[in-house]
């Protein structure tokens, strides 16, 4: 019996050194889970109630809505309703359900910190779906129950996008906006899933979803702590410790007397030297991956 | 709920009536016209099973299909009360 979300193994189908090379942040990939794999998630995930899920959800839960006569609508739920809003058609969407025993085993195989990677649960109506959008996040689809069909673009739309975007809208993020200037919709592909089956879908990847029968499935995101990220939180920590680099910033320009005090020549050849250390390189990513909040 | 009225159906010369008909029908608590009656929000409380429902009943005297926002509720005060 699995008691554990081995994602080497779930990746064996290609192999997770070819994923890497091939697949991450790059392409989507489909894969097969074995029998125990797919029983073991269902077992952590627990039942599929809407009331307890909404109850369990840390950030919320959400109903989308959008029917003959309702235009695209997102109401909060909580336990006392969640039911009533999947009675009525509603796609069903609870935002990081804690189940450390499947992120913590992601975020441990991806050398990230686990704080980024979270678990959401989604149930789709019959009829329902999500229109085309690309997401900021790499995500994990797991399908628990029924079908649901894919459209997917082969590379992502934005490359390592940093926001989310649904195709269309007015509504586009300033980091976003011009990426998007200069995107073009990449062809896309269908995927048909059925239970037992994992699709890593890179953010900035275009895909809109239908299903034909009502469905359950599992997103394990990973909200992507950039190299950017890193370099800036960890070099911050690690800087602001030195009373020459909380100096403040004189004589760049202005009077020639000013000038000297310009401390920028030796802090750049300090901050060289940090770089160029691999144990300090090593102390950077370890304190970033250690921090309590992520 | 929020619906965008076509001007062609506010210059309507019974409009007026039949929108606040329908507003009494379907339980409203308050409405917050802008830009001259265009745009319509409209606040309710309603169960999940009416959503449906109230929004064919505004469609069908409309034209459009509303959207439902959520509305932002404060906590409740939890000190004096009565005053």
């Amino acid at each position: 019996m699995t008691d554990a979300l081995d994602m080497s193994r779930l990746l064996s189908p290609i192999g997770a050194e070819r994923f890497f090379a091939e697949h991450w942040q790059a392409r989507m990939a489909l894969l097969p889970l074995a029998a125990e794999d797919l029983a073991f998630i269902r077992e952590t995930v627990g039942p599929l109630d809407p009331a307890r899920l909404a109850g369990a959800a840390r950030e919320g839960a959400q109903a989308w809505l959008a029917n003959e006569f309702v235009a695209h609508s997102v109401f909060l739920i909580n336990p006392s309703n969640a039911v009533k809003f999947q009675d009525i058609g509603a796609t069903l969407y609870f935002v990081n359900v804690p189940l450390p025993a499947l992120t913590d085993s992601l975020a441990d195989f991806l050398g990230a910190p686990r704080q980024k990677v979270i678990a959401s649960l989604f149930f789709t109506p019959a009829g329902g779906g999500a229109v085309p959008h690309f997401d900021k996040n790499e995500n994990f689809t797991f399908q628990l129950t029924g079908a649901k069909r894919w459209q997917i673009g082969e590379i992502p739309m934005v490359a390592c996008a940093p926001d989310s975007y649904t195709l269309g809208s007015t509504t586009i993020t300033p980091a976003l906006a011009p990426l998007l200037a200069e995107a073009r919709r990449p062809p896309e592909r269908t995927v048909d899933v059925a239970p037992g089956t994992l699709l890593y879908v890179p953010r900035g990847t275009v895909h809109h979803t239908g299903a034909g029968e009502p469905s359950w499935s599992l997103n394990l995101s990973y909200s992507p702590a950039t190299w950017l990220d890193l370099l800036q939180v960890g070099l911050r920590q690690r800087l602001a410790a030195s009373p020459r680099w909380r100096g403040i910033v004189t004589g760049v320009a202005g009077d020639a007397a000013a000038r000297d005090a310009n401390r920028l020549p030796e802090l750049l050849a300090e901050l060289r030297a940090l770089l160029d250390d691999p144990r300090e390189a090593e102390a950077l990513a370890r304190s970033y991956l250690d921090r309590p909040n992520g | 709920m929020w619906v965008v009225l076509p001007p062609a159906i506010l210059a309507a010369p019974d409009f007026e009536a039949q929108w606040r008909a329908l507003l009494k029908r379907i339980g409203a608590l308050a409405t917050y016209p802008k830009e001259e009656g265009r745009m319509q929000y409209v606040l309710i409380e309603v169960d999940p099973s009416q959503i449906t429902p109230i929004a064919e009943a505004v469609f069908r005297l409309v034209g459009v299909k509303p959207e439902f926002l959520p509305e932002i509720v404060p906590q409740p005060y939890y000190g004096w009360r009565g005053y």
